[in-house]
């Protein structure tokens, strides 16, 4: 922590100092945050980076005693040269710290009190910090300029609307001006922008930033994507299984100084290679598609609508070869994971005509509907809620099997399981588990796993990195890649990010909205994009 | 506005089935009530003229129609015993009842919704404990046995309360102008008997209360619990607002229409308990009427009050998905 003592140097004032702080659960004493040091200097952009249970949101929310379920154990923490807890008590309460501090939170969609107008909640902001009555003209008319400081359009109309009314991004903006009305002179962002599109994501951090700056705040940053932070913050702590593991500045790395886990948030998905061109199997135009789609349209009852997105197709046009790799790539809401559903004959289109090895999908006869089945697998994003908790490992799969390949003997059945637990990179021990007693990225492992149980022609791949952490990613990418060297099988993968999409797919369909704006191989669309939105995404990743 | 009329539609609707369920009620009913009605003495001929009378001789459907019309005019038919009119029993009889279903809501109200936010509020601690407990204990106790616990003890005993009656003996010549006591104590400015009627209800109200006090605390507690939870409590916090100010402002609003749908259910679930505290407070009212009816078997008069329960039970619920538009002026219940 030498970077530490060099700004002490700087003589830059500290506006939040802690040593040695520990915090655990009420549930469990035992601290989650261990012996945690590190000071903010005034004015500074602190970013706290880890993975999903390093304890960053116990920590920063702890503090400030609003984490409900936390536990103080040891440590101090001061607050701009005043003690808010000494030796592991709190010395001054929440309430008087709470004008101080701006929080914005990582949910937009459950921040905003949704039976309140938005005005009247930032209204509510102003008169507790300020005293300005909720109803006075002075009170209304600060609403309006804070509404249009944050980039919320016409503030008067907005006023009087309710938090539904307005899309994620936005309704982030609205929890922005709730921190800024109250003039903190520290602001804690925790994830504020993991719940939001790439492109939303950027205009989102940009505002804070450029606010914070303006009036000198403090920030206190929070997040899973190092390359954002490093793209904004003065600092950066990591944070490991409840430590601080690194503190450094993101514009003079050390490389050798940094803590090899560290090294790991870095590379990200740098490291992993991506899939060369001899692998990428050659389209022959000849072939047969194994897929094909034609003007393919889906709409819902207005009801479903929900978030602002509008989950309806309307002319899909699609092909996709054996063993090819197709990436569909879009934002939330843009209609990718509807699609899915309907290659996989989850869901029924409205209209459109749909072909599987030359034959029409809709008029398929049971035994073709159950061969279909079996050719077309899915990995879901959520591999928890994939697995049925009750099973072990080897009921998981072999359910599969007993459906689609009933002729297998039970030896034969049994080795073909330890076979494919060994391709995804487990081993046998693996059948007598159960889901809980796996990590995240194993439980994906176990999917992709059954999934390929049944010798598919095609798997269709829902998100499923988006719910591990940057290190298990690049793991999982990694099986697929060898997967795809393996077996000669066509995927389908669906999502948001681009960096994903290079690496695996051989083309890639563009979604916006409900329709494909753009396609073709993946190094000329992402390289040379033709569509306005294709760019908007390029440009959204840090 | 839309959503009131739909409200609206769907709620005439409800009354329509609700005619046909009772009619039907009275069609599957075994016995002849042409036989039942003329007694075990009359003649074929007596029992013929009865059956013309009665309309029973015409088909089903034309049946129906009388039954309905007659309804809009507010003829319930006549009781097959007493040989009134069941609509001059029910103006009698419905009164005592709803008072009783009134005061017992108020009781149950006052206690499930603060008692249910405080609990969330401290959940886990101790008083969140201790109102549980009294929760399960509450939707434990059979209502007639609270009815005769408290009458014995507070009642008799303790010689708190009076144990049975709508008045106490020196007002017995009493006769106000809607049939609800407390209503008509204030009308005719008669404080005494205002609160002697009062008296009278709170042994019963309360018996007949605390079941249904028990579930809607419950309900109250968890939704009240989901809704402390949200971020947006959070953020209040952040805006340093007090904790009565979250409570009430923030986290009320939100989390109470659960518990408003429920307590409409339970108005009329109440009204069709009244029974058991009325037979063993010896008060009047629709839930002894109904008994009494159901042993003579006079089905006009069960169908009638059926039909009487049923209306208020539509009632309530209007009324709280009124409140429920109200509390939620976004009408969140459009998705």
């Amino acid at each position: 922590m030498a970077q530490v003592s060099e700004k002490l140097n700087l003589k830059e004032e500290i506006i939040l100092d802690v040593e040695n702080y520990s915090v655990g659960l009420k549930k469990i004493k035992k601290s989650i945050v261990e012996a945690v040091s590190f000071s903010v200097f005034k004015g500074e952009i602190f970013g706290v980076a880890g993975e999903s249970g390093s304890g960053k949101t116990l920590l920063t929310l702890s503090m400030f005693g609003l984490h409900n379920a936390s536990h103080l154990n040891t440590g101090d923490v001061s607050f701009d040269l005043s003690k808010i807890i000494q030796s592991g008590v709190r010395v001054i309460q929440t309430k008087k710290l709470a004008l101080r501090i701006g929080f914005i939170l990582q949910d937009p969609f459950s921040s905003l009190n949704p039976s309140v107008k938005i005005g009247k909640q930032i209204g509510e902001a102003i008169y507790l910090a300020q005293g300005k009555k909720p109803k006075s003209i002075e009170n209304r008319s600060l609403v309006y300029k804070l509404l249009s400081e944050v980039g919320i359009p016409d503030p008067e109309n907005s006023y009087e609307q309710y938090p539904d009314q307005f899309s994620g991004g936005m309704r982030q903006r609205i929890v922005i001006a709730i921190a800024l009305s109250q003039d903190p002179d520290l602001l804690i962002a925790d994830e504020p922008t993991t719940a939001l599109d790439a492109s939303t994501q950027r205009k989102i951090i940009d505002l804070i930033i450029d606010r914070s700056r303006q009036r000198g705040l403090t920030v206190i940053l929070v997040s899973h994507n190092i390359a954002l932070l490093q793209a904004t913050a003065d600092r950066i702590a990591v944070m490991k299984s409840g430590k601080v593991i690194d503190i450094f500045d993101p514009k003079k790395i050390k490389l050798n100084e940094l803590n090899s886990y560290t090294k790991v948030l870095f590379d990200g998905l740098k490291n992993v290679k991506k899939r060369s061109r001899t692998e990428q199997k050659q389209q022959d135009a000849s072939s047969l598609p194994l897929i094909e789609m034609k003007n393919i349209q889906k709409s819902f009852a207005s009801r479903i609508l929900q978030r602002g997105g509008n989950f309806s197709l309307s002319n899909i046009n699609l092909e996709i070869f054996p063993g090819e790799v197709v990436g569909f790539l879009g934002e939330s809401g843009s209609g990718k994971s509807t699609l899915a559903s309907i290659i996989t004959k989850l869901s029924i289109p409205n209209g459109g005509s749909y072909s599987y090895k030359g034959q029409n999908v809709f008029s398929f006869k049971k035994s073709e509907i159950k061969q279909f089945k079996s050719d077309v697998q899915m990995v879901f994003q959520d591999p928890y809620g994939s697995l049925n908790p009750r099973y072990n490992i080897r009921n998981a799969i072999s359910e599969a099997l007993l459906i689609h390949k009933p002729d297998l003997s039970k030896p034969s059945r049994e080795e073909r399981i330890i076979q494919l637990l060994t391709d995804v990179g487990l081993d046998g021990s693996a059948m007598e588990k159960f889901p809980h007693e796996f990590s995240g990225g194993q439980r994906q492992r176990i999917a992709i796993a059954r999934a390929m149980s049944v010798d598919p022609e095609m798997l269709v791949c829902d998100e499923p990195l988006s719910s591990l952490d940057v290190s298990t990613q690049a793991q999982i990418l990694g099986l697929f890649s060898n997967l795809l060297k393996l077996k000669k099988i066509a995927m389908i993968f669906i999502t948001h990010d681009i960096k994903v999409a290079q690496i695996l797919c051989d083309r890639v369909y563009i979604l916006s909205n409900g329709q494909i704006v753009e396609q073709g191989k993946t190094q000329q669309v992402l390289t040379s994009p033709r569509h306005n939105y294709t760019s908007k995404l390029i440009e959204a990743v840090y | 506005m839309h959503y009131f009329f739909q409200r609206f539609v769907f709620s005439l609707l409800s009354l329509f089935i609700l005619t046909l369920i009772t009619f039907l009620l009275s069609q599957v009913v075994p016995g002849d009530p042409a036989i039942v009605a003329a007694g075990p003495n009359a003649g074929a001929e007596k029992i013929e003229l009865l059956r013309s009378e009665m309309g029973l001789d015409k088909p089903l459907t034309q049946q129906f129609l009388i039954y309905v019309g007659k309804l809009a005019q507010g003829d319930l038919g006549k009781s097959w015993f007493t040989h009134q009119p069941i609509l001059e029993d029910l103006i009698r009889e419905l009164p005592p009842s709803l008072e009783l279903v009134i005061i017992a809501m108020i009781i149950n109200l006052m206690i499930s919704l603060p008692l249910g936010l405080w609990s969330a509020r401290y959940n886990d601690t101790r008083f969140d404990s201790s109102v549980r407990l009294f929760a399960m204990i509450g939707a434990g106790l059979p209502i007639f046995w609270t009815a005769l616990i408290l009458q014995n003890v507070i009642g008799g005993e303790l010689q708190l309360l009076p144990i049975a009656g709508r008045l106490s003996f020196e007002y017995r010549a009493f006769e106000g102008h809607t049939g609800f006591f407390l209503l008509d104590g204030l009308i005719l400015g008669r404080p005494d008997i205002f609160f002697d009627a009062l008296k009278h209800l709170i042994l019963p109200a309360f018996s007949l209360s605390l079941l249904f006090t028990a579930v809607g605390l419950r309900i109250t507690r968890t939704a009240m619990i989901s809704e402390f939870q949200k971020d947006y409590v959070l953020l209040a916090r952040t805006k340093a607002a007090s904790e009565p100010r979250i409570m009430f402002k923030h986290v009320f609003p939100n989390g109470a229409p659960p518990s408003l749908t429920v307590f409409g259910m339970q108005f009329g679930w109440m009204l069709g308990a009244t029974v058991l505290v009325e037979e063993i407070y010896g008060r009047p009212g629709i839930g002894r009427y109904a008994v009494k009816a159901v042993t003579q078997s006079d089905i006009h008069a069960v169908v009638a009050v059926v039909l009487v329960v049923g209306v208020v039970f539509l009632l309530a619920n209007l009324v709280v998905d009124l409140l429920l538009y109200i509390l939620n002026p976004r009408g969140r219940m459009d998705k």
